[in-house]
């Protein structure tokens, strides 16, 4: 016999069920040592970054010729560059200069991909076929080559490597939203909301995007590290930031006094290693975490 | 399956040709003339305007794009403004350095990924495991400018066993060559390394998990069979994809290696290009280098409906 509930009691389970889902999401997310541990390096560079005025020992811009090269000592803790600043200090506030890229460029990319992505799918026909090659032939340029170009236009500096962040990144975004728009578009509560009347607008922003975010959260966590990366390797090319401690650059500048102090060239590099090996593995999990046929399954 | 090539062989020509117009306009963005670039300095107005005329700069933007596609068909990129050399020739004298690189670094690292993801794979859960995944996860987010670096400092300067810097042809002096572009190659294959081995050992788990190979087992056929013949030619089909998503990678990440060991290949051309506003190289060196992505991506295609029965015979 069927029992009929009443609307109170089915919003009550509906209630009770995406709190359950919540929970089983947290507990594996946090359930993996690596999570914390990864977790704690990103707060770490989050708080280097946030309090390097007051965190590194000394000023990073104040030059010192009769301290060039200094190795390791309790004065300066990883030593000193070819014009006598101090190591650790520039690697503070380098910190600055990759997580203000990593997070312009990451959010403009998601943004612009999202909502292309969005109209390709749900719109289909030609928008979807203009957006879908415009964006195979953006991901035939390699990032790097792009970037590049863009430098070669804009010239050398932090917004040439977000705009070509943005660039390189946003057909990612565009596929994996587009991808998700056409498995949810079908959905009868879809349907539904266009035999009530709902607008375009409203059923793409109120109902596709939040049913086709989860693997944008795991692509947005991913690419900060990606965006990091290609930070530092720009500006080890030279076409990255200018005038500001940058670690990529660092890594450049010591790679002339490999002999004198390999430090000047091992310290930044092993700072980008660890940043985009804790945003990798965060994103890593949080996949796993979000999507219900992997829980678990890489632990 | 010829239905098949004849699509994807022209839905490649479409992407090239909207590869020209970003390539071409994206050039046509950059602040200056270039033949103020040419002249030098202070040059009279007449100067100016015959240069202009020269290089079909007073024309319209379209007509100048559709003459420089038809020139660039005839394989005609345009003259240097720094070398005063036709671009197609300083780019072909720089391609083998950038091609020996490249196709070696792309063999090693299908190879070694592939291995070490079936090694992996068939050792699930032991120290061999773990290790390869902790190298991959390494290898994945290590800067190869950084790795190149170290590389340098470790087997060159604190043990002397490989040269430095420096590129040196394999038809010159075999060995040196080898000698030469171990380090560079390794360095550039590590981060394709290490996703290859990740995604096949993750394909090999889901395949071995199959009822197929089950079946195959119950068969009663050698546990090499099974794992060499059945498991591991379907898990290489998703491994195709990434091969070609690594290509990018590869030919992107030469401008790096080429810079941190010294080798003048087409992606140091193009970093000198950018420093010195040569636009017309740097747009030689673009539209090549993503024709050439764009044409390995149909031949990674092509294998891909090879390899992929339910490709083939749709």
């Amino acid at each position: 016999m069927n029992t009929i509930t009443s609307p109170k009691a089915q919003l009550d389970r509906t209630v009770v069920v995406q709190r359950n889902e919540f929970k089983r999401f947290l507990a594996v997310f946090l359930g993996r040592k690596v999570v914390i541990f990864f977790g704690l390096i990103i707060l770490g560079m989050l708080v280097m970054a946030i309090f390097a005025p007051w965190l590194a020992p000394h000023d990073p811009y104040k030059t010192d010729l009769s301290k060039t090269l200094q190795p390791p000592s309790k004065e300066h803790l990883l030593g000193t560059d070819s014009l006598g600043r101090d190591l650790l200090s520039r690697i503070i506030y380098g910190s600055r200069i990759s997580l203000k890229v990593g997070l312009i460029s990451v959010s403009g990319a998601a943004f612009i991909g999202v909502l292309l992505g969005l109209i390709a799918g749900y719109m289909g026909r030609i928008v979807d076929t203009i957006i879908s090659r415009i964006t195979d032939a953006v991901i035939a340029f390699p990032g790097i080559i792009l970037a590049l170009a863009i430098g070669a236009v804009l010239g050398e500096g932090m917004w040439t490597v977000i705009v070509a962040l943005w660039i390189g990144l946003v057909p990612t975004y565009v596929r994996v939203m587009r991808g998700q728009v056409l498995a949810v578009k079908e959905s009868e509560y879809i349907n539904a909301a266009i035999v009530i009347g709902a607008s375009q607008a409203r059923i793409m922003m109120k109902h596709l995007l939040p049913n086709c975010i989860s693997p944008i959260i795991v692509l947005f966590t991913m690419n900060l590290g990606v965006a990091i990366l290609a930070e530092a390797s720009l500006s080890y090319l030279g076409i990255g930031v200018t005038g500001e401690p940058s670690w990529g650059a660092m890594v450049n500048m010591g790679q002339s006094y490999l002999v004198q102090n390999p430090m000047l060239s091992f310290a930044p590099g092993a700072c980008v290693l660890l940043v985009v090996l804790a945003f990798n593995m965060v994103g890593d999990a949080l996949r796993d975490a979000l999507d219900p046929r992997l829980r678990g399954s890489s632990r | 399956m010829t239905q098949y090539i004849v699509q994807r062989v022209i839905q490649t020509l479409v992407v090239i040709l909207i590869l020209s117009v970003i390539c071409f306009f994206l050039m046509h963005l950059l602040p200056g003339d270039p033949a103020l670039s040419l002249l030098g300095e202070e040059p009279t107005q007449e100067e100016i305007e015959r240069v202009r005329a020269e290089l079909g700069l007073d024309r319209p933007v379209i007509v100048q794009y559709f003459s420089w596609l038809a020139d660039a068909v005839r394989g005609d990129l345009g003259t240097s403004i720094k070398y005063r050399e036709d671009v197609t020739s300083l780019i072909l004298h720089r391609l083998t350095p950038t091609l020996h690189i490249g196709v070696v670094s792309f063999v090693i690292s299908v190879v070694l990924g592939v291995a070490a993801g079936v090694i992996a794979s068939i050792r699930r859960g032991g120290w061999l495991d773990s290790l390869i995944t902790i190298s991959a996860n390494l290898g994945m987010a290590v800067p190869n400018f950084w790795l190149g670096i170290l590389g340098i400092y470790f087997f060159s300067l604190y043990l002397g066993w490989l040269p430095v810097q420096g590129y040196v042809s394999p038809a010159e002096d075999f060995w040196e060559s080898t000698k030469r572009i171990i380090m560079p190659c390794l360095v550039l294959g590590c981060s394709s390394m290490a996703g290859l081995a990740r995604q096949t050992r993750s394909s090999m788990l889901e395949v071995i998990r199959q009822d197929y190979i089950r079946t195959a087992k119950a068969k009663g056929l050698k546990r090499k069979v099974v794992l060499y013949k059945h498991a591991l030619k379907n898990a290489v089909i998703p491994v195709i994809t990434l091969c070609g998503l690594m290509l990018p990678n590869i030919i992107g990440g030469s401008v790096i290696i080429e810079q941190v060991y010294n080798i003048n290949g087409i992606g140091r051309l193009m970093l000198t290009a950018v420093f010195d506003r040569d636009i017309i190289v740097v747009q030689g060196c673009l539209i090549m280098i993503s024709i050439t992505v764009a044409l390995a991506n149909l031949l990674v295609d092509i294998s891909y409906g090879y390899f992929n029965p339910r490709i083939r015979y749709r």
